[in-house]
């Protein structure tokens, strides 16, 4: 039985029909389906990763052991500027079409949703770039130990990244010209996610052991995964006021 | 006394941190009266203009 | 006693303090300044190993330590704000920001000046000028995301949680940055601590540090003051104020 996400307000006539599951399954689909549809914006932020990585030798050196020592700051900073480029995205679409206000209405935990909606965001958005990152990594000279780290470090952070940045995305839903203000506000929340995964991939560039900020990663991520749906409910319902 | 206002060469830097955190303090005080004096105002006109006329601002 | 509380969260009593309050801290407070200042600039022996240059810890200490516990402020009373619905916490928020801002980019300019003397470069990356420099980002996000409603309630309740969410972060942030930096620079001490610190260079740091926080609140009292006029425009009270200030605004 599928919840009608329609802006006829059937969907928030029926009593909670769906098990927490499957509603997380319903909103991933459609999320994905909605994202896909609009090939441009999805393929925006991977275009702009392989972009950034791009400029950084064509503006300080191509040498190989210049870029090997740059390469894990510099593609970690990519990912991070890649996903605060689309982070305008996650709710924009809803937001449009009345499809936010009447997820307000539903029965169901609008942190759950919104963690659904976050993940189908990161499907499109993050996990280009987590593909991406280990070819880039090899014109960058990056040895296979530091590329595996670098990638697992993008797989372990870039969701936290959405999720964190669904907090700014909320908070500034609906304003206009919230590009900017996004990005700074995010920013800041950012940054030990930055920080873990570039010295990850620098631990293992310099043959050290990179488990434990890779630790820290995955404990940053379950905190993202449990609080920032929370926050960002709390955030998207002031702004659809 | 003249040895002391040496400061042993340090002089200029301990006079720019000291007379950046005056400026901050000073520049609070003013912006914090300036505001007010201005909200009042602000809010004083608007009284005025929905009585239909000025409230004794030149008193 | 609970009841003075209550009082203190209604607006025309609290209106009605904070005007006596303001200056009953501002004076004080510009007073322990004048002392503070005066033991650390002449009373306090230079330092063993710093010298003289040491004396800028007297206003770089109380201004970093000021920057962040306006921040907690701020997100406390945001919170407060969020949970209880108290008007007056809102107002409080608001009012912290550029106080907050104002005193973080004092912290960091007197960090920088301080650092010239001492390892030879305005600014080094080390963590403590960093979490200063990080902090200052997230007062201007608050203040910008404030400014981007129109709607009061909606900025009051938005701004609040951006702060709760950012005191949360903090914590983590800041310990994230003491480990990047003890990466690059080594287990060295931080080089903006006076190493040993002996009673007669103390009692002018907590003589300051108590006039900075007096400051704070004093001003604070200041600007909360004309937030709540405004906020209570519509309420009878607030007009009957109006009406009476004189033009120098001397209520």
């Amino acid at each position: 039985m599928a919840v009608s996400l329609r802006t006829d307000g059937a969907g928030a006539a029926d009593a909670p029909a769906l098990g927490l599951l499957e509603l997380f399954r319903v909103i991933l689909e459609r999320d994905l389906r909605v994202g896909l549809r609009r090939w441009s914006d999805a393929s925006n932020s991977a275009l702009f990763f392989i972009l950034v990585v791009t400029l950084f030798p064509l503006a300080l050196s191509p040498r190989a052991d210049v870029l090997r020592t740059l390469a894990p700051g510099v593609l970690w900073i990519a990912a991070l500027l890649a996903t605060l480029l689309s982070l305008h995205l996650l709710f924009r679409a809803d937001l449009e079409d009345g499809t936010l206000e009447q997820l307000l209405t539903l029965p169901y935990p609008l942190g759950w949703m919104l963690l659904a909606k976050t993940i189908a965001h990161w499907i499109i958005t993050g996990i280009p770039v987590v593909v991406m990152a280990p070819i880039l990594a090899i014109t960058y000279h990056l040895p296979l130990n530091a590329l595996t780290v670098l990638t697992f470090s993008l797989l372990l952070g870039t969701p936290t990244l959405s999720l964190l940045g669904s907090i700014g995305a909320a908070l500034t839903a609906g304003l206009r010209g919230a590009g900017v203000l996004l990005v700074f506000i995010v920013a800041p929340l950012m940054l030990p996610v930055l920080i873990l995964g570039a010295r990850a991939t620098d631990l293992a560039l310099s043959g050290e052991d990179p488990t434990g900020p890779l630790y820290l990663l995955g404990a940053l991520l379950v905190l993202a995964i449990s609080l920032a749906p929370i926050v960002a409910a709390g955030a998207i319902r002031v702004s659809a006021d | 006394m003249d040895q002391s206002l040496a400061m042993g060469g340090y002089a200029g830097y301990i006079l720019t941190a000291y007379g950046v955190t005056a400026l901050v303090v000073v520049g609070n005080i003013i912006a914090a009266r300036r505001r007010f004096r201005r909200t009042q105002l602000r809010l004083r006109d608007q009284l005025g203009r929905r009585a239909g006329r000025p409230v004794g601002r030149e008193a | 006693m609970w009841t003075w509380f209550f009082r203190l969260a209604s607006p025309p009593h609290f209106y009605a303090l904070a005007g006596k309050l303001s200056s009953w801290l501002l004076i004080p407070a510009l007073a322990l300044l004048a002392i503070g200042a005066w033991g650390g600039l002449v009373l306090a022996p230079p330092d063993y190993q710093q010298g003289d240059a040491f004396r800028i810890i007297y206003v770089h200490v109380p201004s970093a330590y000021l920057s962040m516990m306006i921040y907690v402020t701020m997100a406390l009373a945001g919170a407060i704000g969020l949970i209880w619905r108290i008007k007056i916490a809102h107002a409080v928020a608001a009012s912290c920001a550029p106080i907050g801002a104002s005193f973080t980019f004092a912290a960091l300019v007197t960090g920088a000046v301080w650092g010239k003397p001492m390892w030879g470069t305005y600014w080094e990356w080390d963590p403590r000028l960093t979490s200063e420099l990080i902090l200052l980002f997230l007062y201007f996000g608050y203040m910008g995301l404030r400014g981007a409603f129109e709607d009061l309630n909606q900025a009051d309740r938005a701004s609040a949680i951006l702060a709760v969410a950012g005191v949360a972060n903090v914590p983590i942030i800041h310990f994230s940055v003491v480990w990047w930096a003890s990466l690059h620079q080594g287990p060295t001490l931080s080089k903006l601590e006076a190493p040993s610190i002996s009673g007669d260079m103390l009692w002018p740091l907590l003589t300051m540090i108590l006039a900075f926080t007096l400051f704070f609140l004093g001003i604070l009292a200041m600007r909360v003051r004309g937030e709540v006029l405004a906020r209570e425009f519509q309420a009878r009270w607030a007009q009957d104020v109006l009406r009476s200030a004189t033009p120098e605004g001397a209520n």
